[in-house]
């Protein structure tokens, strides 16, 4: 049997892919739509790039707008206000990816410590419900609570003696990126833990009562057994993490920032849409500069951290 | 259940809702156009339909569907408009996308859009000289009549011919705008003194129940009864202090700004001897950046000292979402501030909540732009404000696209004229007549909302005025039962609104001197090349960009009006401002706005 197993497996990788689509018609169909989608919204629009080289003009189109080189890189990169969304998307963007990356695994091995599932599951479950309110309520409930008179606010005031002020309005640098990083915390912490969690699941209780009988503590058995366990997903999310810090999130920005303080909230999503869709005339060019560049330096950051992961661990997305 | 039934059920589930969908959406998509025999169907692009709480669709506005019942042009065709509004709060986002996918209605509700010039340059609209030459007798009659309002809608190229490409909204006078500084008087009649004798002043309301009856002896130090200047406002900022001192009301302030510290159209900046924080045009037509030169910075300078006083909002330039008309408007509603930029329905004593809070007995009202007549040098004191929001005798109106050129546009075009006649302008402006409520008795809007006899009839002095219904009416019902979204003649001088004197006078402060510098949106740069267009908007949104971020600074006091102006300056320098300066003087020289 095991040894018909072995040729089944070796004809199946010399099968070619005629024969495996006569075979698995109906699982391939079934990618269809998938593919369409991807190809429709993800793969057909990577052509308006060419806008980035372009003087672009809605009436012109793609086709006709004049070409104009590295013109708008050129703009981007001698104006200081775009080196200054790249400081602060690559310094929230550390932030997400370091802190707001770990809140969820510490919470989710904090909950694999519970004994009593009725309240784990009740944890769980009040964790969740920030993912679902809309980000204007949640910026609208942050603004609220750290504006002069807010709850927060009055809190840090009258308890540790910080001074009362509107905390989104201060524009000295850490202020703003350490708020925005615990308000991404305390939406995303209980959404991003479910992976975890689910991962610790799997790990086999026979090993725990192993340790538990040579006498080692919970504390330890969740550094000895479960973290190395779940090692292999905190991996694949770090590296989808990395790949996606410089464009998740910060449509929040855009409804939290104020010209006072672009010096520590402008980021490169922000100036993009600034430029794409602000107040004055829309240069859709220099916006489409921005993106790309923007994607540029995500896919290096996707590959390079897949590879690093690789190598120190032997664990890869790809 | 069987398969086979469960199959056969969720068919006729499909079926249904499709069909569903189809009626629903066919029905909102033919709501209009109820004309006996419509032969053409013309989509509409509207900016904003009315108030939902009247009707679903704009096309069942009673105007509109009375005005079609007949056939327009030469051969009396029937038309049917379907309007098209995008949700409310999506205006701009519907119309970029409209225009991006070239997903193009017929008629586009020119609110937004680039000049009507260049909006044929890039062939989202068409011409319209021949139209207007064979169809528009009334429209072209009107034009010609007014050069302000023929300059404003005719472009008259090199050679000397006349071309029509919008089709404009004509004002039969000057009309009130909605919107300005306003003060609360009674705050001056309880806590100020006449500046010349010393004695208290008196005055209250005539009629407890009528929140216009104002009368009080109130004496400004400029010798008039109107703050007239700087040093007038700065007078009653020490009265609103006393008086908020007085009440207990803590950690508020005189008067807000809008956040970024100046407005776009001028206003308070133009105060000061100059015009907008961009380009405008000074008495001599001379075009100017105004971002560096001596009225801004004496500008910034009075809004720092008063900010250092105390007098002016020091969260200013974090109200990020309020608009300028309604900043910290829960303070202001709450009677807690002495001066803000605010709408007509904060006039008199709407604001008074009689539950014994601060805004107990107050009484607003309208303030002019002040003069400057303390603050920079000589050249920015004195001199009265150029760049003041105001209406001219033209707006916006319609464009028609390429989409509509193979319809019946001498029928369109002659329908359309008609709202330029005295007849039409009646039906745009105001509504029915009761001759003509009588007349159409298939529709009951007007009866339905309380209206049995038109929407106004003649006065004794030969103005129309409004019935009693809608001058009251605190909604919307007012533009719901006219046609005010066709371009026509909006008639304001021959309609008496029936406002109470002392409110007609508020408006009036608001009136008081003309825009004569402020030229963005006027015949000068609506005669500008598509080129020309661009070249000047991408300076101008590096320049806006850099002041929105900067300017509040100077305000505030982290930046100095030393070294940090000049930094200001050379960096405006260095956008190129001046490079556009020359070219906008290209175009006041050619195509003067007044």
């Amino acid at each position: 049997m095991a040894k018909k197993n072995a040729y089944d497996l070796a004809a199946s990788s010399r099968r070619s892919w005629k024969t495996e689509l006569r075979r698995d018609w109906v699982v391939y169909l079934l990618f269809v739509p998938i593919i369409v989608y991807e190809v429709v919204l993800h793969y057909l629009p990577m052509f308006g790039i060419v806008m980035a080289f372009q003087d672009y003009n809605v009436t012109d189109g793609y086709f006709h707008s004049p070409w104009v080189g590295f013109k708008h890189f050129i703009d981007l990169f001698s104006g200081e206000d775009f080196l200054q969304a790249i400081r602060n998307t690559v310094v929230i963007g550390v932030l997400r990816a370091t802190i707001g990356f770990v809140a969820p695994i510490i919470f989710a091995l904090m909950l694999s410590l519970i004994n009593s599932k009725k309240f784990k599951r009740t944890a769980q479950t009040m964790s969740y419900m920030p993912n679902f309110v809309a980000a204007v309520i949640v910026c609208s409930l942050f603004t609220q609570f750290l504006a002069k008179d807010g709850p927060l606010t009055l809190f840090l005031t009258k308890v540790f003696g910080a001074e009362n002020q509107n905390w989104f309005a201060n524009d000295k640098p850490p202020v703003f990126w350490i708020i925005y990083t615990l308000m991404g915390i305390w939406q995303g912490v209980g959404w991003g833990s479910i992976m975890y969690v689910a991962a610790i699941s799997q790990v086999s209780g026979d090993l725990h009562e192993a340790a538990a009988l040579d006498g080692a503590t919970r504390l330890q058995r969740m550094f000895k057994i479960t973290l190395p366990n779940i090692m292999p997903m905190i991996l694949m999310m770090f590296v989808i993490n990395v790949g996606t810090a410089l464009a998740a999130g910060y449509d929040n920005i855009l409804l939290l920032y104020m010209p006072s303080t672009y010096s520590v909230s402008d980021t490169v999503y922000t100036y993009t849409y600034r430029q794409a869709f602000g107040g004055g005339a829309s240069n859709y060019s220099l916006s489409a500069a921005s993106g790309l560049f923007k994607s540029v330096v995500s896919t290096i950051l996707l590959v390079g951290s897949n590879a690093l992961s690789r190598k120190a661990a032997g664990s890869s997305l790809f | 259940m069987s398969l086979r039934v469960k199959w056969i059920a969720l068919m006729c589930a499909v079926v249904v809702m499709l069909v569903g969908m189809q009626l629903y959406y066919g029905n909102l998509g033919n709501a209009g156009g109820q004309s006996a025999s419509p032969e053409t169907t013309f989509d509409w692009w509207i900016y904003s339909g009315t108030s939902s709480e009247y009707y679903g669709n704009y096309s069942e506005n009673p105007a509109i569907q009375y005005t079609l019942r007949r056939g327009w042009g030469p051969e009396e065709k029937g038309i049917a408009l379907n309007f098209l509004q995008p949700p409310p709060g999506s205006e701009a986002d519907n119309y970029s996308t409209m225009l991006a996918s070239g997903d193009l209605p017929d008629i586009i509700d020119a609110v937004i859009c680039d000049p009507p010039q260049v909006m044929v340059e890039k062939g989202y609209a068409i011409e319209l000289t021949d139209y207007v030459e064979a169809y528009m007798p009334n429209y072209k009659a009107l034009v010609h009549s007014n050069n302000e309002i023929y300059m404003n809608t005719v472009v008259v190229d090199d050679a000397g011919t006349e071309h029509y490409y919008n089709l404009a909204t004509v004002y039969e006078g000057y009309d009130t705008v909605f919107q300005g500084f306003m003060y609360r008087r009674d705050w001056i009649v309880k806590y100020g003194q006449n500046p010349v004798t010393g004695a208290p002043f008196t005055g209250g309301y005539t009629d407890p129940d009528d929140v216009d009856s104002w009368v009080d002896d109130v004496v400004f130090p400029s010798g008039g009864t109107d703050p007239i200047y700087i040093s007038d406002w700065e007078w009653m900022f020490e009265i609103f202090t006393r008086a908020q001192a007085d009440l207990g009301i803590a950690g508020k302030y005189c008067m807000s700004l809008y956040y970024p510290g100046f407005t776009w159209s001028g206003g308070l900046l133009s105060c000061f001897g100059g015009g907008v924080n961009v380009w405008y045009q000074d008495a001599e037509n001379k075009v100017h950046f105004g971002g560096y030169e001596d009225p801004f910075k004496t500008y910034l300078e009075c809004m720092h000292a008063w900010y250092q006083k105390g007098w002016l909002d020091h969260d200013f330039n974090q109200r990020t979402s309020d608009a300028f008309y309604q900043i910290d408007s829960t303070s202001v509603r709450q009677g807690m501030i002495g001066m803000w930029n605010g709408q007509q329905s904060e006039l008199g004593g709407r604001l008074d909540m009689h539950d014994g809070g601060y805004t107990e007995g107050i009484f607003v009202a309208g303030a002019p732009y002040p003069i400057n007549d303390i603050y920079g040098p000589e050249s920015c004191r004195n001199v009265e404000p150029n760049c003041v929001m105001g209406k001219g005798l033209t707006s916006g109106g319609i464009l028609i696209t390429p989409k509509a050129a193979d319809k019946d546009l001498a029928a369109l075009c002659s329908y359309i004229d008609y709202f330029y006649t005295t007849e039409g302008a009646l039906i745009r402006t105001l509504g029915l007549s009761a001759e003509q409520q009588a007349d159409f008795t298939e529709n009951t809007f007007y009866a339905d909302h309380g209206l049995h006899s038109g929407a106004y009839h003649i006065g004794e002095d030969g103005r129309y005025r409004k019935d009693d219904v809608l001058v009251h009416d605190s909604g919307q019902l007012n533009t719901a039962v006219g046609f005010n979204k066709a371009p026509g003649l909006q008639l304001v001088d021959s309609v008496d609104l029936g406002y109470a004197a002392t409110y007609q006078a508020s408006l009036d402060t608001w009136m008081r001197y003309p825009n004569t510098g402020f030229f963005q949106g006027s015949r000068t740069t609506n005669a500008m090349t598509q080129q020309d267009t661009k070249t000047a908007q991408d300076i101008h949104s590096k320049a806006l960009e850099y002041m929105t971020k900067n300017c509040a600074n100077f305000i505030t006091g982290k930046s100095n009006f030393g070294k940090d102006w000049d930094k200001w300056c050379t960096v405006l320098k260095k956008y190129k401002v001046d490079s556009i300066t020359e070219l906008y003087q290209y175009y006041v020289d050619h195509y003067p706005f007044r």
